[in-house]
């Protein structure tokens, strides 16, 4: 049995790069062992949210809490045992195989010096044949496609069996058969107790899956809740083009003239 | 990477160390015989072996050591394949350290190896600083900035060697064209050699997996337990010890750190939790494999040169190999 995940929430929270405020103030509770999902038009802040909740990069001001805890509190390792991260990463300069790369995933739990027992080697194993890698193997990562290198991100991050995992795009390399797969990997972590929370492109993708939705546009939060709350008039707004919802699945429309042209 | 792996790679490295030490200690203007040299110490075969070759076999082992694992330690570090103490001006900032600190009359040997530290930070630090861009160090501005600094320094040795007392210049400069030769009246360099090096080293090497993590990038390694800055700052620190200490003693070896890296990666894979201590070990053979040809080479020549003409003479056609390859569109 899995860990559960954590709840997380962000109070106060900003964020600024030189003169740009990237995340203003933000306050907003994410639930335990659910999955949300991070919306909003490009620009909005989702991947700065991201990996300030994680603490990847520190806020400018404000505060994450992991559970109650500060998570400014906690070492890096010891962050690295909560949470595990996917998002855009350098290409590796050496030239590692797949296998190689998964297995560091184990580094959280086996130190700095340690070296891999077999049941981290099994569990890497298995986390590749969960994202159908398992015939790459021993290829090196350099000749993989986006979507491979994609998936052993994947593969790596499940390898670091944390309670909560979060998520920047990890579908966007995929073709549809893989991103349901992912996205049916990850109901059943939360099913299992997990957190997830994911930045995400697709809008009908998110409608599908999400129990939460964070709504996010020129880093002001827009709508925090979930997914049903989610009307076509808000998110014709936030995109800036019209939209209709049947069902799960969202049809947006290329921008009239007169209205909700992005300015 | 498995304890099996591990073992068996690291003995047989240590297999050809013991053959190159071998070759170092027999390899010389006399032919030496270590029956005679046992039986009685003062013999000229022990007096040759115990003040000679032995202590040059051990600078030459712990000169190798520093010089290949910092090689590969800086490479992580810095996620370029092309990273080396003397094509970053590491190596030129300790001569340049150890020199002014020679010469200014401090000429104790125990403070040579700290001008030699303090050379080496100081470099360390203003290549890493001037070549980083929004927290990114960029491959090439690292290796400009390195080459302007070596010129630099090699400016301002020049200088020191118009001004300074011709006695010490002559001391001093010959020392830091990269010879492993120990003077007998300097007892105390060898212990501070080891010491610094060791401590340098030991802390430098502590926790190869990091340099794992940091190969894909700061966030990447902090999501894995890795604090980038610190573990940069730490190794900074360290590896400005070992090879400040080094370079005090031994002057400029150049481009052992490039070539052996690159030589034990192609057999051992990038892990550096093999790889560091394989390229300590490698590094040692080919500096006391290089100064034993160098000795051959006397005879001949007529002249012993220093060993740093030839890793040099070696690692600079590597270099441009290497860079070569990287412009055709292999990463950096």
């Amino acid at each position: 049995m899995r860990r559960p995940g954590d709840t997380i929430t962000a109070r106060g929270l900003s964020v600024e790069i030189g003169q740009a405020r990237l995340l203003n103030e933000l306050n907003f509770a994410l639930p335990a062992g659910e999955l949300t999902v991070i919306l909003g038009p490009n620009g909005a802040g989702k991947t700065t949210l991201l990996r300030a909740l994680g603490g990847l990069d520190a806020p400018t001001s404000g505060e994450v809490l992991w559970s109650d805890q500060p998570w400014s509190g906690l070492s890096t390792m010891e962050r690295a045992l909560r949470v595990a991260h996917i998002g855009q990463e350098a290409p590796p300069p050496f030239p590692w195989t797949v296998f190689e790369l998964v297995l560091m995933g184990r580094a959280p739990h086996l130190g700095l010096r340690g070296l891999e027992r077999e049941e981290d080697r099994a569990r890497a194993s298995a986390c590749l044949e969960a994202v159908e890698l398992s015939a790459l193997k021993n290829r090196q990562v350099e000749g993989l496609s986006a979507g491979e290198m994609q998936r052993v991100s994947w593969a790596r991050a499940l390898c670091q069996d944390t309670p909560t995992l979060l998520l920047d795009e990890p579908v966007s390399h995929q073709d549809p058969r893989h991103a349901l797969a992912l996205m049916e990997l990850l109901r059943g972590l939360v099913v299992q107790g997990s957190t997830v929370v994911a930045v995400l492109h697709d809008v009908s993708l998110a409608l599908r899956y999400a129990d939460h939705v964070l709504l996010l546009r020129q880093g002001q939060m827009v709508h925090s809740g979930p997914a049903h709350g989610l009307t076509p008039e808000l998110l014709s707004e936030v995109y800036g083009t019209p939209c209709r919802r049947e069902g799960d699945s969202v049809r947006f429309e290329p921008p009239s003239d007169d209205a909700g042209r992005p300015s | 990477m498995t304890r099996r792996r591990l073992a068996s790679v690291l003995a047989a490295m240590t297999a050809l160390l013991a053959a190159a030490a071998a070759l170092s200690l027999f390899t010389g203007e006399l032919d030496l015989s270590v029956a005679r040299a046992w039986a009685d110490p003062e013999s000229l075969d022990g007096r040759v072996l115990l003040d000679h070759r032995l202590p040059r076999t051990l600078l030459g082992l712990i000169t190798g050591a520093v010089l290949g694992a910092a090689g590969a330690i800086l490479q992580g570090l810095l996620r370029n394949a092309l990273a080396d103490p003397f094509v970053l001006g590491v190596s030129g900032g300790a001569a340049l350290g150890s020199a002014v600190v020679g010469l200014t009359g401090l000429a104790a040997f125990i403070v040579e190896p700290i001008g030699g530290f303090l050379g080496a930070l100081v470099a360390l630090a203003l290549v890493t600083r001037i070549a980083s861009h929004q927290g990114r160090i960029s491959p090439l501005r690292m290796l400009l900035v390195g080459v302007v600094f070596n010129s630099f320094a090699g400016a301002l040795l020049m200088v020191l060697q118009a001004i300074g007392d011709a006695d010490a210049v002559q001391r001093v400069l010959l020392r830091l064209m990269g010879s492993l030769s120990v003077d007998p009246s300097r007892p105390l360099l060898l212990p501070t050699v080891a010491i610094g090096a060791t401590l340098g080293l030991g802390l430098a090497m502590s926790r190869p997996r990091a340099l794992d993590l940091l190969a894909f990038g700061d966030r990447t390694a902090r999501s894995l337990g890795v604090e980038p800055e610190q573990v940069r700052k730490r190794a900074f620190v360290a590896l400005s010890v070992a090879i400040g200490v080094v370079v005090a003693a031994t002057g400029l070896i150049g481009f052992v750190g490039l070539i052996v890296p690159h030589a034990v990666r192609t057999l051992t894979g990038p892990d550096h939790r093999l790889m560091v201590p394989a390229c300590a070990l490698a590094g040692a053979a080919l500096v006391l494999t290089a100064d034993a040809s160098v000795r051959m080479l006397a005879g001949p020549l007529g002249t012993e040169l220093p060993v740093g003409v030839l890793t040099t003479g070696l690692g600079g056609p590597l270099f441009l190999l290497l860079m070569g390859r990287a412009a055709r569109g292999a990463r950096t």
